[in-house]
């Protein structure tokens, strides 16, 4: 079993490591590597200064989307699950749209953590009120709060002006901006310890999946590691989600193709979801920025239309069972 | 030794009573069937065993410490617990849900040689070391009991504790898990087995215990536990039908 993590987290390392290298070199302008080595020059400015803390952006958004997406559908025992399915992305997305409503885009980030936070404390609220927390209502109650938080976007969205229009959708469909190194390192400060955590908890995560009782008859406290994984995929989703805005596909399609290549074991599933939800979306950010160039096409669009046909291919040649 | 001791232990799920004022002393050495009708509080009895039933009126004790006060590893390296049925809805192998009776022994993220060398000794004996690499998912209800006793097997518990562990298998499955069963118990395990098969737990268990309605209406060797008239009370059948053969 060790071996088999190893060659997959090595081999899923490899792929992200050649979308990192190759992707900043791909852009609108043309680039030379060896003048980019030289302090001063514009081409050092376009490869470090703007692509390069994209392309990290990128990956670690993927990256994180794609271990939630994984966490979600172990708690509620449905692969159909996502980042987005149990509430928290939106009430971001209800946040931004907020601040973007009453004028002030410049707040739209904090926004949309305030509102990823206030769902994620009333889902908690609601879905542990019982003796322990149960993943059924926890996708009742996130669903819930899916719609309403939906409701509540449209309701706004219909009363703003035509200016605020275009900036809520562009919004809603998602994107990667160029960002300082600060956020950079204020995202993988986010990302990577929870998600090292909740690789050091992947055995509990194998006896979850298989059931509560299975679980807690093998020495797994199931209400307290579900409430981990609902807390711990709910920030991850948070911190990319005010950055990006919604990014759809990756976040259920990532950990669902490698369950459905690699098994079910944890200890695989999660660095391998982390580092190809991270070479996935750095391909599909990068072919956002250039395929209509100097145009931008949003990049949820690409994850989705990019990758279904992808996925749609790899349910044709499944695996003998 | 392993020993139960209950008294008094009612548990209610809502306003229904599962068990009521149930009072038993289980040991090591004996291979215990559960019976009665449907509804009568077997899985009940069974899961409180394993430490899954939290709260309850009466004690509980395993080995002289309340049921409660147990770590959950620690109860689960004491007592090894079956469900009635695993629904897996991912890809895990065979051989992966075997090792998960592995859990409670594991420090470290990987199993050991030896985690690996019980589980699949384990998997010999109740014979299903054969579809070890398939997905669980596409076995047959036989198969998967077979597998996940195997997990019970290799989790190496004092108790064993199961809900009806053959109630898909083949004849020759049966009798085979019963025996396997039987073998533990003589060695000083305490196995307890929720059941609708009278026949075989009259012939391998050495004690019944029958419930009805969550009471506890017959407790002894089979012979006297499933005597004509408690049988015919309990069951509603006529008990020629079942255990006259």
């Amino acid at each position: 079993m060790a071996r088999r993590v190893i060659a997959w987290s090595v081999g899923s390392a490899l792929v992200l490591l050649i979308a990192l290298t190759l992707a900043p070199l791909v852009g609108s302008a043309p680039l030379s590597v060896r003048e980019a080595m030289i302090p001063g020059t514009q081409d050092r400015e376009i490869l470090f200064g703007l692509r390069l803390p994209r392309v990290l952006i990128a990956a670690l958004a993927g990256g994180a989307l794609a271990v939630a997406g994984l966490m979600f559908q172990t708690l509620v025992r449905d692969s159909l699950a996502d980042p987005y399915t149990l509430g928290v992305s939106s009430g971001a997305s209800l946040g931004a749209v907020t601040a973007i409503f009453l004028g002030w885009s410049g707040a739209a980030g904090p926004m949309a953590l305030m509102g990823a936070g206030a769902v994620l404390t009333a889902v908690m609220a609601i879905a542990s009120s019982g003796r322990r927390m149960s993943p059924f209502t926890l996708l009742l109650a996130g669903v819930t709060a899916n719609s309403m938080n939906i409701a509540a976007i449209l309701f706004l969205h219909s009363l703003a002006d035509y200016g605020r229009s275009f900036t809520i959708v562009r919004w809603l469909m998602g994107g990667i901006e160029h960002p300082p190194y600060s956020t950079v390192g204020l995202l993988a400060a986010v990302v990577l310890p929870v998600v090292a955590l909740l690789f050091r908890r992947a055995r509990d995560w194998n006896l979850l999946a298989a059931g509560e009782e299975w679980a807690e008859a093998r020495g797994v406290a199931a209400g307290r590691l579900t409430k981990l994984g609902y807390v711990a995929g709910s920030v991850l989703t948070a911190a990319v989600t005010c950055l990006t805005g919604p990014i759809g596909f990756l976040g259920w399609i990532v950990p669902h193709a490698l369950r459905l290549r690699a098994g079910a074991d944890h200890r695989l599933l999660i660095p391998c979801a982390f580092l190809l939800g991270a070479a996935f979306l750095v391909v599909c950010d990068t072919a956002a920025r250039t395929l209509l160039a100097p145009e931008e096409i949003p990049v949820g669009a690409i994850t989705a239309l990019g990758a279904g046909p992808f996925f749609l291919l790899l349910l044709r040649h499944r695996p003998e069972e | 030794m392993i020993v139960y001791r209950l008294r008094a232990v009612t548990v209610r799920y809502g306003k229904t009573e599962a068990l009521r004022a149930a009072s038993l002393e289980l040991r090591g050495g004996e291979f215990v069937g559960i019976v009665g009708p449907n509804g009568a509080g077997k899985s009940t009895l069974v899961s409180l065993l394993a430490g899954l039933r939290r709260e309850f009126d009466g004690s509980c004790e395993l080995d002289g410490r309340p049921i409660g006060d147990w770590p959950r590893r620690e109860l689960s390296r004491a007592a090894a617990h079956i469900p009635q049925s695993v629904d897996l809805r991912f890809p895990f192998t065979a051989a992966e849900v075997a090792m998960m009776g592995r859990a409670p022994h594991a420090s470290g993220m990987f199993e050991s040689p030896d985690d690996a060398a019980r589980t699949r000794a384990a998997m010999e004996e109740t014979d299903c070391a054969r579809f070890a690499s398939r997905d669980f998912r596409t076995l047959s209800g036989g198969e998967k009991q077979r597998v996940v006793l195997a997990a019970a097997l290799a989790q190496d518990a004092r108790a064993i504790l199961l809900d009806e562990p053959a109630s898909s298998l083949d004849p020759k499955h049966q009798v085979a898990v019963h025996e396997l069963l039987a073998a533990r118990a003589r060695a000083g395990r305490l196995v307890v087995a929720a059941t609708h098969d009278l026949r075989l737990a009259a012939r391998t268990c050495t004690r019944i215990v029958v419930l009805r309605e969550g009471r506890v209406e017959a407790d002894g060797p089979p012979r006297e536990a499933l005597e004509p008239a408690t049988f015919s009370r309990v069951f509603e059948v006529d008990p020629g039908i079942w255990l006259g053969a």
